[in-house]
């Protein structure tokens, strides 16, 4: 039947494929269409650096404009992960300079860039457009000039939560004059000092940019240059503003005001560093058109939080601080009825009292009020089976739930039990949950909950949770669709491992540290598993200057056709059969 | 000296004695608890390491859950208890099945590394908040000829903060604020300790500065930058003192 086609019929017919789950589901239809789709395959995304070599994409896919990478594992946000660990993006660049000189995206997470790879990209790519750099380091801004200087059709620029060394100078005015494609510009996490001809290279910038539809400033840029910079972008759906106090001059409010109700397609909101509250209602015009505001830099407090959410009725998506507490969130839970997405982040996480009143009553409240709310991330100090019963029964439709209570271990604050049973009732009456995170006193019945229930769970996070193996075993042996395990501080040891080692290869990567896997299971899984890198991560020195029964300081374990790789530091050890009979 | 480390803070503590033995083996609160209690207690606990066999070496790292048939997990010892009144007795918090509230170790920025799961960013923003007297890279910065001079060409200014009826002062870096909101927000919490409550601060304290003419003057009157320009001291009065009030209070929250 394949051979019917030209190949130009099934060409045209694949480009309308977008989605990688069903690029893949063609590849695999018969050889003929391998190899069609190969080599019309335009946009790939590798979710482990480690799992493939640049060889072998080129290899396989010789015409690829697009590539995402992500590098190091989730944990390393919480600095789990030891510098040097990996994750280096200089080899694929250096790959992609030679086979893809029409390479046009190139989307990094976590991973360790180097200038000299800045400099390759921005050389390398003759029509290079989208550079996105999430939570990655190594680079300064001299890379950044590398890249404004010349990359001639950049579109795209986005830092988000990057580590760049400032070194000063004025990258920002390396962009040519005859640069004018630019769409997006995030460099929210920019420093905090900027001369005033930075600020001059960037009212340039905007003001040629007629195309600008996303801008995120960072903290350095003040208040009274916000109106400016509006002003020469009507055209903005998303803004990051600088910081947002200055003194409370009337012309200045009145001049950013009116910058703002210009700006009638604002769809999204955020930056508001040193926010005082009296600047605030500066935005109102444009609060109804909001879809998504940011407010987790702002340390504004519940009473303008609230004045500011009940004017924004269109709101999808909030992120604040708890300074919000319940009395805010129930006031969002009436205002704002197209609540999608929900994150609270901790004030003050390592006060000892609470400092604000956000207890368990007003995520309740929202999940009561808010009938689309599907994601949610909440910190806070208290909880209890009940409200997690409650918010199970009225939001069945939950993808993400990230609850974490601050203190490990904390029981349910009225009865005093674990929290097993609340948690059981999200994964039972979720069916659509694809992540969860766990926190508060926990046993190895929960886990026997999400085994049996969390069918469409992808991600999981645990910590300080758990009493035996038995918890990991009904983790890995239940949920059918995992492919994102990270656990912390849990007594789960060899057996449950050992147990499922199958298992670990159809999923990305499992993460454990400070659990209980001796070295002798981690050198035992990787010699039987040939298709999964166990890196072992441990500072102490090397694992056989220790007992084997010893449990290992951290574990990474993720599938991989790259093999062992070689640019691991002096702190981790990959159990490949030889090493591991290098070390017996 | 070895550590016993829990797991799991299990159901109320039986033995009310336990809180204690913590104490007993020498266990300060300000002694630096690594990030992973495991290490610890490998590196301590050689000398009673057996290496029979897996059930032993669990065995050793104390108190987990052994899959014995038809044994109950064993209650753990949590990793410090401390009861929320540090003067009481902690027999009696304890035997009350009052829940014992976690010493957190300042260590860094926490206790324990990595938790709770707030990622860098985030993490900086918290403790320039927190820290607003040390600069970015975390190091104190002592500005010796500061006392005279707070203003200076280079990223930090630091000025004296003193409280009324607080015998130890304090120093703040000027440079990491840009507006007495923020300036103010700080020191309620630098001074935390001392506010007889943060909840009506604006009624009880008030903010006066020493501008270049060594004149007092009340905070908030005149432009930040102005502010700035003249600052050379922090003075924060007590409004129940006998002070003479110039003006309106400080805080408005």
């Amino acid at each position: 039947m394949a051979y019917s086609f030209p190949v130009e019929v099934l060409e045209h017919i694949f480009s309308f494929i977008d989605s990688d789950n069903d690029r893949n589901a063609v590849s695999l239809v018969c050889k003929s269409w391998y190899e069609i789709e190969r080599w019309c395959r335009r946009k790939i995304f590798i979710g482990n650096c480690y799992a493939v070599t640049p060889r072998i994409m080129i290899r396989r896919f010789p015409e690829l404009r697009s590539v995402s990478l992500k590098g190091k594992p989730h944990f390393a946000d919480f600095n789990l992960v030891p510098e040097g660990w990996g994750g280096y993006v200089d080899p694929w660049v250096l790959a992609m300079g030679r086979a893809y000189p029409f390479l046009e995206e190139l989307r990094l997470k976590r991973m360790v860039v180097s200038d000299e790879a800045l400099e390759m990209v921005s050389k390398s790519f003759k029509n290079f457009k989208v550079l996105v750099l999430s939570s990655c380091e190594g680079f300064t801004t001299d890379g950044l000039a590398s890249i404004a200087a010349n990359c001639r059709n950049l579109r795209e620029l986005d830092l988000r939560e990057s580590d760049v060394e400032d070194l000063g100078g004025n990258w920002l005015s390396c962009f040519p004059e005859s640069c004018t494609s630019l769409v997006s510009l995030n460099i929210s996490c920019l420093g905090s000092d900027w001369s005033l001809q930075s600020l001059s290279a960037l009212e340039r910038l905007v003001g040629r940019s007629p195309n600008l539809r996303r801008l995120r400033l960072n903290r350095a840029v003040p208040l009274d240059k916000l109106a400016n910079l509006l002003r020469r972008a009507p055209q903005l759906v998303e803004l990051g503003t600088g910081t947002f106090s200055s003194e409370l001059r009337p012309d200045v409010f009145s001049n950013l005001s009116g910058a703002f109700s210009g700006c009638k397609e604002l769809k999204a909101l955020s930056g508001f560093w040193d926010a005082v509250p009296s600047h605030l209602p500066a935005v109102y015009t444009i609060c109804s058109g909001l879809t998504s505001l940011n407010l987790s830099d702002a340390n504004i407090q519940s009473s303008d939080l609230v004045k500011l959410i009940s004017e924004c009725q269109n709101l999808q998506r909030l992120w604040v601080f708890d300074y919000i507490e319940d009395s805010g969130l129930e006031a969002l839970a009436e205002s704002c009825k197209n609540l999608q997405e929900l994150r609270v982040f901790p004030s003050d996480p390592y006060a000892m009292e609470p400092n604000v009143t956000l207890t368990e009553q007003g995520l309740v409240a929202v999940s009561e009020g808010c009938p689309k709310l599907e994601s949610v991330l909440y910190f806070c100090r208290q909880f209890t089976n009940n409200a997690l019963f409650t918010i199970a029964k009225n939001r069945p439709n939950l993808t993400r739930f990230r609850l974490c209570i601050i203190e490990p271990r904390t029981p349910d604050y009225i009865t005093l039990e674990p929290l097993d049973a609340g948690f059981g009732a999200i994964v039972q009456n979720c069916k659509e949950l694809r992540r969860l995170s766990l926190s508060g006193l926990l046993t190895d019945r929960v886990f026997e909950h999400i085994g049996t229930h969390a069918k469409k769970l992808e991600m999981l996070s645990i910590a300080f949770a758990g009493d035996s193996d038995l918890g990991l075993y009904h983790v890995l042996s239940g949920c059918k669709s995992l492919r994102k395990l990270e656990i912390r501080d849990c007594p789960f040891g060899d057996k449950a491992l050992l147990a499922n080692a199958a298992k670990l290869e159809t999923m990305r990567s499992l993460w454990m540290s400070s659990c209980l896997v001796s070295f002798e299971a981690c050198k035992l899984l990787g010699q039987k598993m040939p298709r999964l890198n166990v890196e072992v991560i441990d500072e102490r020195g090397p694992p056989d200057s220790r007992p084997e029964s010893y449990p290992v300081e951290k574990l990474y374990i993720y599938r991989s056709v790259a093999g062992p790789r070689l640019d691991m530091p002096a702190f981790v050890w990959t159990m490949d059969e030889e090493l591991a009979l290098r070390l017996s | 000296m070895e550590l016993q480390l829990g797991l799991a803070l299990g159901p109320p503590i039986h033995n009310p004695n336990k809180c204690l033995d913590l104490k007993i083996c020498g266990f300060e609160p300000n002694e630096q608890v690594s990030s992973t209690p495991w290490t610890m207690s490998c590196v301590g606990a050689k000398n009673e390491f057996h290496v029979k066999n897996k059930r032993s070496s669990i065995e050793a790292f104390g108190s987990v859950v052994e899959e014995e048939e038809g044994q109950k997990p064993k209650t753990t010892l949590p990793l410090v208890s401390w009861s929320d009144q540090p003067h009481e007795e902690e027999e009696d918090n304890c035997g009350r099945g009052k829940i014992c509230k976690r010493l957190i170790i300042e260590r860094n920025q926490g206790g324990i590394v990595g938790w709770p799961p707030i990622n860098s960013l985030r993490q900086k923003l918290l403790y320039q908040n927190r820290h607003p007297h040390q600069n970015q890279h975390g190091r104190i910065e002592n500005n010796r000829t500061g006392e005279n001079r707070p203003h200076s060409r280079s990223n930090s200014m630091y000025v004296k903060v003193k409280m009324e009826g607080v015998a130890i002062g304090r120093k703040i870096d000027l440079k990491r604020y840009h507006s007495y909101q923020t300036l103010k927000e700080s020191l309620i919490s630098m001074f935390s300790k001392n506010l007889r409550s943060e909840l009506d601060v604006s009624a009880n304290y008030t903010l006066t500065y020493q501008d270049r003419e060594g004149d007092w003057l009340i905070a908030g009157d005149v432009p930040w930058r102005t502010f700035i320009n003249s600052v050379r001291r922090l003075e924060i009065l007590n409004n129940n003192g006998s002070l003479y009030r110039l003006g309106s209070p400080w805080f408005i929250i």
